[in-house]
């Protein structure tokens, strides 16, 4: 048993552990029973230490697991709410973005009467829901291949991102034009943000990860700048 | 750093897996908590049971105001309340005096098993262990344990570097865990014979 891995699951029970390594810690214990079975004796200890071990023998995980597994799908659906880009799904967009097109096209006559007064108003309908081919472009200025992305308000939306050659995932957060400066700022509290643009678009970028340094995010911004 | 923040993302995210990790982490405090109130431990185990379950499929409402584990014991908690309400409703005699006479019954008829009073043994045992400690691991893992210090403050209080008190917490830990694996063993040579 690796002694670094015994050392983590030590730093796990105290918080002292970052997301990428308590994701790595997860799946380690997972896949390796006497990591799973340290880490049961680890919290018996403290459950010991405070008087509040009742039977040194109990373990319920395998019984909650397996109802949780059981659970319907409809009792589920709240969790995952981001879509995998997998074979299935990309065939269920493919539609969605027909279908949009198609309600886009049919509703081009009624934008092109508006007056000027609402168009200004209307600005956010100016937001291409599921602009995948954005995203993808987007992507392309630092290598980066879309996983999936989800649609977060009518003006902007978030994509996951995978580097090439590892695991590593740069999330970003994109808003459109016009969006208040209140808007975007309440969803950013961390990584490195940056304003470039998508033709005549203004863009607010927000790339965040778990596993990159700042200064790898900063490269990657950089990339933007020198787009713009 | 919060490594439970980044767990509850996880299964947030639909990570079963990282679910299986705070049951590990919480089941037996979990399951003392409701013995406190109920005085049965299988039911409490049930009530358990059901809390964590109930906690999953709500747990997009987590908000992480509060601890995992104080969200879960709230959650315990009513179940253990409906579970004796809807047992004194089945009596079809339901009424608040009732309840609470239920409540106070079951407070006094404690079902105490063997395996309480073997936990009560591998606590003396774990006690006398961190006793026996070499002095400066003891002291760091204590601070840790009894007194809640983050890493860093016992950094400050110890005046040593970071890095030492991650060591002497595992090396502890460690320690502890050869106590508590032979007594587990022993204790399953004992019950074999």
């Amino acid at each position: 048993m690796s002694e670094i891995f015994e050392h983590k699951l030590s730093l796990l029970m105290d918080g002292e552990i970052t997301p990428f390594e308590t994701k790595r810690l997860v799946d380690e214990m997972h896949s390796n029973a006497n990591f799973k079975s340290l880490w049961l004796r680890m919290n018996k200890h403290r459950a010991a230490m405070h008087g509040e071990l009742l039977d040194p023998n109990l373990d319920l995980s395998q019984n909650i697991m397996s109802q949780i597994n059981n659970l319907p799908s409809s009792e589920t659906n709240n969790i995952n709410k981001w879509p995998n880009l997998n074979l299935f799904s990309l065939n269920y967009m493919k539609v969605c973005c027909y279908l949009i097109g198609f309600f886009f096209i049919l509703s081009l006559p009624l934008l092109n009467i508006s007056s000027p007064s609402n168009q200004i108003s209307s600005t956010p309908k100016n937001f291409l829901p599921l602009n995948e081919s954005l995203l993808v472009d987007l992507g392309s200025n630092f290598n980066g291949s879309l996983k999936d992305y989800r649609i977060t308000s009518a003006s902007s939306m978030e994509a996951n991102y995978l580097m090439p050659g590892n695991d590593e995932l740069v999330k970003l957060k994109v808003f459109f034009d016009n969006i208040p400066e209140k808007d975007w700022l309440g969803t950013i509290n961390q990584g490195v943000t940056v304003h470039t643009r998508s033709g005549s678009r203004p863009l607010i970028l927000n790339l965040t990860s778990d596993n990159l340094p700042n200064q790898k995010l900063i490269t990657i911004s950089n990339s933007f700048h020198n787009k713009k | 750093m919060n490594s439970e923040k980044s767990l509850i993302n996880l299964v947030k995210k639909g990570d079963k897996k990282a679910y299986n990790v705070l049951v590990l982490q919480y089941q037996d405090r979990l399951v003392y908590s409701v013995f406190k109130f109920l005085k049965d431990f299988e039911l409490s185990q049930d009530i358990a049971q059901e809390a964590f379950v109930k906690a999953f499929k709500n747990i997009d409402k987590f908000r992480g105001d509060s601890s995992f584990y104080t969200w879960i014991y709230r959650i315990a908690i009513n179940t253990a309340k409906n579970s004796l309400s809807s047992k004194a409703r089945s009596s079809e005699v339901y009424d608040d005096d009732l309840m609470d006479l239920k409540l106070s019954e079951s407070a006094i008829t404690v079902d105490n098993p063997e395996n309480i009073l073997e936990a009560d043994q591998l606590r003396t045992l774990m006690m006398d262990a961190i006793q026996n400690l070499p002095d400066d691991i003891r002291t760091t893992l204590s601070l840790r344990e009894f007194d809640g210090l983050s890493y860093e403050e016992i950094a400050d209080v110890q005046n040593c570097p970071i890095g030492t008190v991650r060591s002497r917490i595992h090396k502890g830990r460690e320690i502890l865990d050869k106590t508590f694996s032979k007594y587990n063993l022993s204790n399953l040579e004992t019950n074999l014979l």
